[in-house]
């Protein structure tokens, strides 16, 4: 019997060493559609802000930001360079925040527009979403990350990512990623990051009526509270960004106009979590109770606006930014 | 507390063997009983404290009835007794009609008058209408003196056992009491635990890796239907495949874990599935999926009802009645009804088509490859057929599906569903060809009432060498691998 259990001790270990190494190999290759396009759209962002010589205005968050707010506009209108670097709510806000380091330079502006989820959410949560990016197209932070996230995302990954170095290899998905940068510059995205494939005539009508009766919740959770781990990334980011000379500034995410956030105790949430900004040194450009959209200007989520909602959301931002961003400019 | 949690895993079950063990090895049988009690009802109560006085409530009840009625208890006359005997009946159906059908039948008279009575909505208690069916078992043949003199901590352990409280197999008295009188279940065999844990392991593997794997292809597929979206006839086939293969997986590795977990404690329960999608006719499917039911059904329904004693009629009226009310028994809803009505159906095609087929073309039917091809395509497709109502939320989206898988597509889906048909072949493969759970431990008789074995599966057979360790291992790992991706989930069972 002690040999039998043997077995079973060994089987496993090499099951598991087989498929670490497969997994290991295939770092850096994307796997499903929607890994590579969000690995193109960090490309065209980094690349776009890589690009701008001068101090610019970074527009960060999760797909709130890229749905809703226009660069290009806020560009236009301020003369000042900006980049939408806003992805997709299913990253952890650790690795936002990152990135965003990454590309932030002394005397830049940050706008922060954080969806309400991430005020409850572990700062490193593991996702699908976040593990396909990160196998798929950031080796490094795969490698800076603790063993026992390590450990999730290898184990977590979809079987089909172990036959990715066989099936498509490195160069041929160089190639494909190339592909994908070129189709979603011609149609989805511009140069400065923002998403423009959100057309009004699009919008999933259907996802939205099902939407308009639904519940949050957001304000049951602790988000709210000063220890939530959120607030501790965002005291992080003020003092990193301070020492830069990097001006931080919080702009409400667009949601969608129904009963249930609209509630006193909903209310009471939103502007708790504003103070908390203010609190560390975050000036509010615009509040939630300001950016309740109605359905028609919404396109196919709680907070993904459509063109013309985009338009008018920052319209909002410019009128709230530009002073402060002048003087700011100015200054520096 | 779910059999795949990480509480049960690491907590619960290590602590109630290892005690139980410890109690068994100092001769203390009894008190290892007891303590399988009372750790039984922390498994049973962890859900819901409330409903520990319910099943306790329950067992001092049906103990103290069965007891007494007896042909040698001499507690009354022949009528005293069955008067108890109808009290102690009237007493488990109760219960189970207050938990699980008042708001049925409350619903669908109101549906059926026009009127709005209300009820209380109430919770139904988990595994209630497994353990109903066991004391309805033993009070029934207690009556009959077909019981032993029972204690009470056998009963109760008969009863509570864990490993198939909450969703069987349905065991009986006479296959658990007299193994609890045989000290050699006490004793410690190092093979219980290679088999125990292998079985456990194989269920585990079916519940978190094939049935949860399924899973993800049925759900976007029946809400699909239920929202009336239309569907292509590959999405309708691919959502009706992908939940016969969960439903399967789900069930009989839920089966295998209870019949593993109680291996390590010296207890063999009965065997409740016998690859029943290799059956060649409905008649067989229904000797091969979920025996345990099928024999109560059989035993305690249409046997009395008449059976098939009173002409074909009869039989073919009880083979109705006994799989509607095989339906309700699972969920009460209409959709449950109209499936065990389409079983009874097929039951009496099938009875019919025996019937009416000369003996000699039977005889050689029954050798053709591909007369045994045909039956079992044509039992596979009545199968998956039914399954569409048992998933269904409603009569209208199980038709607006079928209509679909037989009519064709109504339009363009505006639901984008992933392709399931790698996946569907892959689990067929384990379905149609694989050994089953008993045939892969045959060497070990894993099972009370095992099927005969099947000789081309020896070849295979699991004993406990370094190399079926390795394979095991192996489907240890793909366990291990799915508590990273997924949460566990509620065996379907549960709801039933």
């Amino acid at each position: 019997m002690l040999r039998y259990f043997g077995g079973i001790l060994l089987g496993f270990l090499i099951a598991a060493g087989i498929w670490t190494a497969l997994v290991l190999d295939s770092l850096g290759i994307p796997g499903s559609h929607g890994d590579r396009v969000l690995s193109t759209w960090y490309r065209v962002k980094v690349d776009a802000a890589r690009a701008i010589k001068r101090p610019k205005i970074v527009l960060l968050g999760g797909s709130n930001v890229l749905y809703g707010l226009r660069a290009s506009e806020i560009e236009r209108r301020l003369g000042i360079p900006c980049v939408n670097f806003g992805t997709h709510a299913g990253l952890p806000c650790a690795y936002l925040f990152e990135r965003a380091r990454m590309i932030l330079r002394r005397g830049d502006i940050l706008v922060l527009s954080m969806e309400w989820g991430y005020l409850s959410a572990p700062l490193d949560m593991v996702t699908p979403v976040f593990s396909g990016r990160v196998l798929s197209g950031d080796a490094p932070y795969f490698w800076r990350m603790n063993p026992a996230a390590q450990a999730l995302m290898v184990f977590s990954a979809p079987p089909g990512r172990l036959l990715l170095p066989f099936a498509v290899g490195r160069s041929e998905s160089a190639a494909i990623q190339d592909a994908y940068r070129d189709a979603l510059l011609a149609h989805d995205l511009d140069a400065q990051g923002d998403l423009i494939a959100n057309r009004p005539d699009q919008r999933a009508k259907p996802v939205l009526e099902e939407l308009a009766g639904g519940h949050s919740g957001w304000w049951e959770t602790r988000g709210a509270s000063e220890d939530a781990p959120y607030w501790q990334a965002v005291r992080e980011m003020v003092v990193w960004t301070r020492k830069r000379g990097i001006r931080m500034f919080y702009a409400a995410p667009a949601l969608l106009r129904r009963a249930a956030e609209g509630a006193p105790e909903a209310q009471r949430y939103f502007s708790d979590a504003e103070r908390h900004y203010e609190a560390l040194g975050v000036d509010v450009l615009t509040r939630q109770a300001d950016n309740f959209y109605p359905p028609e200007l919404m396109f196919d989520s709680l907070y993904h606006l459509n063109a013309e909602g985009a338009a008018r959301r920052t319209e909002a931002l410019i009128q709230a930014l530009e002073p402060a961003a002048k003087a700011h400019f100015l200054k520096n | 507390m779910l059999f795949h949690s990480i509480i049960f895993l690491f907590g619960f079950l290590p602590l109630t063997w290892g005690v139980f063990r410890l109690l068994a090895a100092v001769h203390r049988e009894r008190a290892a009983m007891g303590w399988i009690v009372l750790m039984s009802l922390v498994f049973y109560g962890y859900w819901n404290p409330a409903y520990l006085l319910l099943i306790i409530g329950s067992i001092g009840v049906n103990y103290s009835i069965g007891s007494r009625i007896g042909p040698a208890d001499g507690v009354g006359s022949a009528a005293v007794r069955r008067w108890l005997l109808y009290a102690g009946l009237a007493f488990n159906l109760g219960l189970l009609g207050y938990y699980k059908y008042a708001n049925f039948f409350i619903d669908s008279f109101n549906a059926v008058s026009g009127l709005s009575f209300n009820f209380t909505h109430v919770i139904l208690p988990l595994g209630i209408s497994f353990f109903t069916f066991q004391k309805i078992a033993y009070l029934i043949d207690a009556y009959s003196g077909r019981t032993g003199r029972y204690t009470l901590l056998e009963y109760a352990f008969f009863v509570t056992f864990f490993p198939q409280l909450i969703a069987g197999p349905i065991v009986q008295h006479s296959q658990i009491i007299p193994q609890l009188e045989d000290p050699k279940t006490f004793r410690f065999r190092p093979i219980d635990i290679g088999v125990g844990l292998t079985i456990f392991a194989i269920g585990l593997f079916k519940k978190m890796v094939l049935a949860d794997g399924s899973a993800i292809y049925v759900g976007p597929v029946f809400d699909a239907a239920v929202q009336g979206h239309a569907l292509s006839v590959g999405a309708a086939w691919g959502g009706a495949l992908a939940y016969t293969f969960q439903l399967y997986f789900d069930f009989s590795g839920y089966s295998d874990m209870a019949i593993g977990l109680a291996r390590l404690f010296g207890i063999k329960l009965p065997i409740n599935f016998d690859a029943p999608y290799r059956a060649t006719s409905i008649v067989e499917f229904w000797r091969r999926w979920h025996i345990t039911l099928s024999r109560f059904l059989r035993n305690f329904l249409y046997i009395p009802l008449g059976g098939n004693r009173h002409g074909i009629l009869i039989r073919y009226r009880n083979l109705l009645v006994t799989m509607l009310l095989g339906g309700l028994w699972h969920g009460a809803g209409w959709t449950f009804v109209l499936w065990g009505g389409l079983h009874g159906a097929y039951l009496i095609v099938n009875h019919a088509f025996d019937a009416i087929l000369p003996r000699r073309l039977a005889s050689s039917l029954s050798g053709s490859s591909l007369a045994r091809l045909a039956g079992w395509a044509l039992t596979f497709l009545a199968v998956v057929v039914a399954w569409v109502f048992f998933r269904a939320r409603d009569l209208s989206s199980a038709s607006h599906l079928l209509a679909t898988m037989f009519g064709g597509s109504s339009g363009a889906s505006p639901v984008t569903l992933d392709s399931p048909w790698l996946w569907l072949a892959a689990v067929g493969v384990v379905a149609f060809a694989f050994p089953s759970t008993h045939d892969y431990l045959s060497r070990f008789t894993p099972v009370l009432d095992p099927p005969p074995e099947r000789s081309r599966y020896m070849g295979i057979a699991w004993q406990p060498t370094f190399f079926h360790g390795l394979a095991i291992g192996l489907l240890v790992f793909l366990i291990f691998r799915k508590y990273f991706v997924l949460q566990p989930t509620e065996f379907l069972y549960f709801n039933f």
